[in-house]
């Protein structure tokens, strides 16, 4: 089974949010964890987008995101035989995904403190350069700056939850928090990024 | 404000995805292979092991040798004990002091802890005996004064 048919028939996001895995992405797996390569490569060709994406969303720089990506599916390879098949293996990918980039955000934090000043803000401004290039009253770039303004936690909530669209379940589950904890998460990344974007606006006019 | 636009363009390209994907069968063809080595490693480790565990458990049995224990015989000296004659009766003459004073602390102490000293010197005459009865009381020093 090629990717795109992993992707059309199992690996439907809408459909993977709210079920279970698919037999057919099932299957795959099986394949892989019994040492079958190609069936790995197969997986990776399903997933790659989804995570190299929400690393981006989270992280927002494109060395980084590589480097995530990388390190999520050799993480995913490692762990394969640990996966539970009653849950959604997308969901168990970008908990694997979510705690990689967690992993280069507190690099990225130390190298901040143990560098000299003219290069931590070379590194801090690296990874929204991508955005400068956009007007700064775009709406978009206002909210992607107002977004990583947000606290971790909040901003991985926010992300979750409003960016990627996943339930509060899912989001809980791939935080490893509660329920009622990512809705409170929510709510408050929202009163900020509202007041942020209201701020912004209001000094721009 | 629409969530989906943030950040929603793809930030890697195909040869970035296609480097990945080497990136990664790569070092799991080199996990494969360092495990296969390890594997064999510990095969052969195992069977060492196992072999040991055989020759121990097959090696005879070491032969009893029986050590008879000779009893410890504790010879008991019999302890001397001193044995001092009990002081014979001798008359105690209570001492009544003139001005009813009370007797001296020491004194009544001497008295009733430290038994007499009886000497008795036979002479060449068996009616004849010297017999001396001292008290054991530290002799007092009077400076001088008899």
């Amino acid at each position: 089974m090629t990717a795109e048919a992993l992707l059309t028939d199992g690996v439907d996001a809408a459909a993977t949010r709210t079920s279970a895995t698919s037999p057919a992405l099932l299957a795959v797996i099986r394949a892989a964890r019994d040492g079958d390569e190609r069936a790995f490569e197969e997986i990776m060709l399903a997933s790659e987008r989804r995570v190299s994406l929400l690393a981006w969303r989270i992280l927002g720089d494109a060395e980084e995101v590589k480097e995530a990506t990388q390190e999520t599916f050799l993480r995913v390879f490692r762990h394969l035989r640990r996966f539970d098949e009653q849950l959604d293996f997308f969901g168990w990918l970008f908990r694997i995904a979510v705690n990689v980039c967690h992993d280069i955000e507190k690099r990225r934090r130390r190298r901040w403190i143990f560098a000299p000043f003219d290069q931590a803000l070379s590194v801090a401004s690296s990874h929204r350069s991508a955005d400068d290039t956009i007007a700064a009253n775009d709406d978009a770039a206002l909210l992607t700056r107002a977004i990583d303004a947000l606290p971790a936690k909040e901003r991985l909530a926010v992300i979750l939850r409003e960016v990627e669209e996943l339930s509060t379940e899912e989001t809980a589950t791939i935080l490893g928090i509660a329920p009622a904890t990512v809705r409170v998460q929510v709510s408050k990344a929202r009163a900020k990024l509202r007041v942020w974007i209201e701020a912004r606006r209001g000094g721009a006019r | 404000m629409n969530m989906n636009e943030f950040r929603s363009k793809q930030p890697l390209r195909e040869e970035d995805f296609a480097a990945i994907r080497r990136n990664v069968m790569s070092e799991i063809a080199a996990r494969n292979t360092f495990f296969p080595i390890a594997m064999r490693f510990a095969l052969a480790a195992a069977i060492v092991i196992a072999i040991g565990v055989v020759f121990i458990v097959k090696r005879p049995a070491p032969v009893a040798i029986e050590t008879v224990k000779q009893p410890v015989v504790i010879e008991k000296v019999p302890v001397a004990v001193a044995t001092v004659a009990a002081p014979p009766a001798t008359r105690v003459v209570a001492h009544h002091p003139r001005h009813g004073h009370a007797a001296h602390p020491r004194a009544q102490y001497a008295s009733a802890t430290q038994p007499n000293i009886r000497l008795e010197f036979r002479t060449s005459d068996p009616e004849v005996r010297i017999i001396w009865i001292a008290s054991q009381t530290p002799s007092t020093t009077t400076g001088g004064k008899s």
